[in-house]
């Protein structure tokens, strides 16, 4: 079976969605309604440009350079128990590595889900911007999101708070790890088929 | 110009011979909210009905807010271990008495005037006793409750006729399923404590009936996700056996007395379940590590965090699919919310829990949303095209014989759309019959 479930296509596997990982994940979530002041207005400018560029490579559908932004060890992860809860033992709405991110890029660009056919058009606010250093030397950022979905005559709503966690590369940020929660994670939904 | 079939849907007495025949079923089963307002009193709490697991509620004093159709019901465990199913409407002016998910209560008090209610639903306080007058008697205005509530296996299902014939009847053949679904011997329990994810459709409830057990559609409705296996992954994976004629597979579908049926995926799902699994979040860590823990016995720990390969459907609000118990619970004619609790095993090891999370998301992710899709276009075509007021459900007749309850067991080939038949001879029957009443059968019950 390892032969035969071994061996990718597209990579090597997926090594690094550890129970240490899922730990980090769960504790992170713990904690994020303690956090104080945000850094300054540099600092959270220099943020936002990056939170809102991602935004906006989502709504015109720019998935190859959006998934540029990641980190090869990124997690994409939309909690259904409010805040986030414990990944590891339970359900979210998305919970990605880097490969399934990836698949689902290939997924909906292939042109195959009927619900993106016609495809959906997005507009997103994204507002409530703040940054803040982790003692890791990564920078936190909170904000909040409204995303507009049009559809054949219909108009839908994903409203709730992201937090991204950002590693620097060079330059740059990069983003490590991204969380989005929606108000009403835990209520039912319509098709999501759109990337939050 | 107004078709028999037309006004046989119209107003109460419908003649519901007319509206579901052997190969075609009218539009108005799927559009008219008269025929969803009687469904919601004539099949929901009718038959045996699907209330929530044993492992939502494990401790005394334990309750999950659930439904019955669209009435409000509270399952609670009283001190004493029992579960009861109470209807959550206060006896005095209606009010929902309570709106929490879930939690653990020994009463309940109404917010409206303070009634206060046992979680065995008996009226055990009211505010100013002295000003009742002498008429008013606690002891009549319990909250009303399911005369019957069983559970098989974890599974708590409740009814309103207290004549009916006993669960375990009334799932027939099927109980034998769920232990098979289960696996491992009589002392394995599944444990729901994985949240729930809730889906919404703006869809006939009995859409989801249709394709409990349909092998004609994944090819074209979940293509999607076929495509996304082969082009990026392999042949063999979840799903890719439907791409030829399914009915050459080894698949196979089972039609059941009351309405139940069974699609086994499982010989499309080899050398091993976990052998088709589609790569997801930590595969190949968790594989490596059960490798090295597990050595030759990996392959069976492996299949604990494999789809079952068992689509079951228990008429008419469970199914189970994959590792997930799918709760169907209509809303409206035209809108309907799936609840789908992922599942872990009682005896589940620790290393492939979350294997098991992550491969259930890939079908909510990935299959599901295709199902829906086709749903609300269904839904669209048959509430906004009067002329056309049928739909074909006559795949395989001529093919297999039509089934008879008596027969037990009959088993069909997978795009064969007898099992659809089958339940929707249920569904008339039960349709025909006279709603059922709690009057005079539930304990301390007051005439309705």
């Amino acid at each position: 079976m390892t032969e035969a479930n071994g061996s990718w296509a597209t990579n090597e596997g997926s090594r690094y969605v550890t129970d240490e990982l899922y730990e980090q994940l769960r504790e992170a979530a713990a904690r994020s309604n303690t956090l104080g002041r945000s850094l300054d207005a540099a600092a959270t400018a220099e943020a936002a440009s990056l939170v809102h560029f991602e935004a906006r490579l989502l709504d015109e559908g720019r998935y190859g350079e959006w998934t540029a932004l990641f980190t090869e060890d990124c997690i994409y992860w939309v909690p259904i128990t409010p805040g986030g809860g414990d990944p590891r033992s339970e359900w979210s709405l998305v919970f990605d590595d880097r490969r399934r991110l990836l698949d689902r890029v290939a997924w909906l660009e292939a042109g195959w889900v009927h619900p993106r056919n016609p495809a959906p058009t997005t507009c997103r606010l994204v507002s409530n911007v703040e940054a803040f250093d982790q003692p890791d030397g990564m920078r936190l950022v909170r904000s909040n999101f409204c995303i507009h979905e049009s559809r054949r005559g219909r108009m839908r709503t994903w409203v709730g708070s992201y937090e991204h966690v950002l590693r620097r590369d060079g330059d740059a940020w990069l983003i490590h790890r991204k969380r989005a929660m929606l108000v009403d994670s835990a209520e039912a939904h319509e098709n999501l088929v759109i990337i939050l | 110009m107004t078709s028999g079939a037309e006004r046989a849907g119209r107003g109460a007495g419908r003649d519901y011979d007319q509206l579901v025949q052997r190969s075609r079923v009218h539009r108005s089963v799927y559009v008219d909210g008269d025929i969803f307002a009687e469904e919601m009193r004539k099949i929901f709490g009718a038959v045996w009905t699907y209330l929530g697991h044993e492992s939502e509620i494990p401790e005394a004093n334990d309750f999950k807010a659930t439904r019955l159709g669209l009435r409000p019901v509270l399952l609670t465990r009283a001190q004493d271990g029992s579960i009861h199913a109470l209807l959550n409407r206060c006896m005095h002016r209606g009010t929902v008495v309570c709106t929490a998910a879930s939690g653990n209560a020994r009463s309940f008090t109404c917010s409206y005037h303070g009634w206060t209610y046992s979680n065995t639903g008996k009226l055990t306080g009211v505010p100013f006793p002295g000003g009742t007058g002498p008429d008013f008697d606690r002891s009549e205005l319990s909250l009303l409750a399911l005369p019957q509530v069983e559970s098989y296996r974890g599974f708590i299902f409740g009814v309103l006729d207290a004549k009916a014939p006993s669960l375990r009847e009334y799932l027939g053949p099927a109980a034998a399923l769920l232990d098979e679904w289960i696996g491992g011997g009589r002392s394995r329990r599944l444990v729901l404590r994985h949240g729930a994810r809730r889906i919404a459709a703006n869809a006939n409830w009995k859409l989801y009936l249709d394709g409990a057990a349909d092998g004609l559609h994944p090819l074209f409705t979940h293509r999607s996700f076929i495509e996304l296996c082969s082009s990026r992954y392999r042949p063999g994976l979840f799903l890719s056996e439907f791409r030829r004629d399914p009915d050459d597979s080894e698949m196979y579908s089972q039609i059941m007395p009351n309405g139940h049926q069974y699609l086994d995926q499982r010989p499309s799902m080899t050398p091993t379940r976990w052998s088709a699994a589609r790569p997801m979040p930590g595969m190949e860590h968790g594989v490596e590590r059960i490798r090295a823990t597990h050595g030759e016995r990996a392959d069976a720990v492996l299949e604990q965090a494999a789809f079952a390969g068992m689509n079951i459907f228990i008429f008419p609000n469970l199914s189970l699919v994959d590792n997930n118990i799918g709760v169907i619970q209509p809303v409206a004619a035209n809108r309907t919310e799936i609840h789908w609790y992922p599942v872990t095993l009682s005896d589940q090891l620790d290393e492939t829990l979350a294997l098991r999370m992550r491969n259930g998301e890939d079908s909510d992710n990935f299959v599901n949303v295709d199902d829906v899709e086709n749903w609300e276009r269904a839904q669209e075509g048959l509430e906004n095209v009067p002329e056309a007021e049928w739909l074909h459900t006559g795949r395989g007749i001529g093919t297999s014989e039509p089934y008879d309850e008596s027969q037990g067991v009959a088993t069909v080939a997978i795009t064969n759309e007898e099992p659809m038949r089958a339940y929707q001879q249920v569904w008339k029957r039960l349709m025909q019959a006279p709603a059922p009443s709690l009057s005079g059968v539930a304990e301390g019950s007051v005439p309705a």
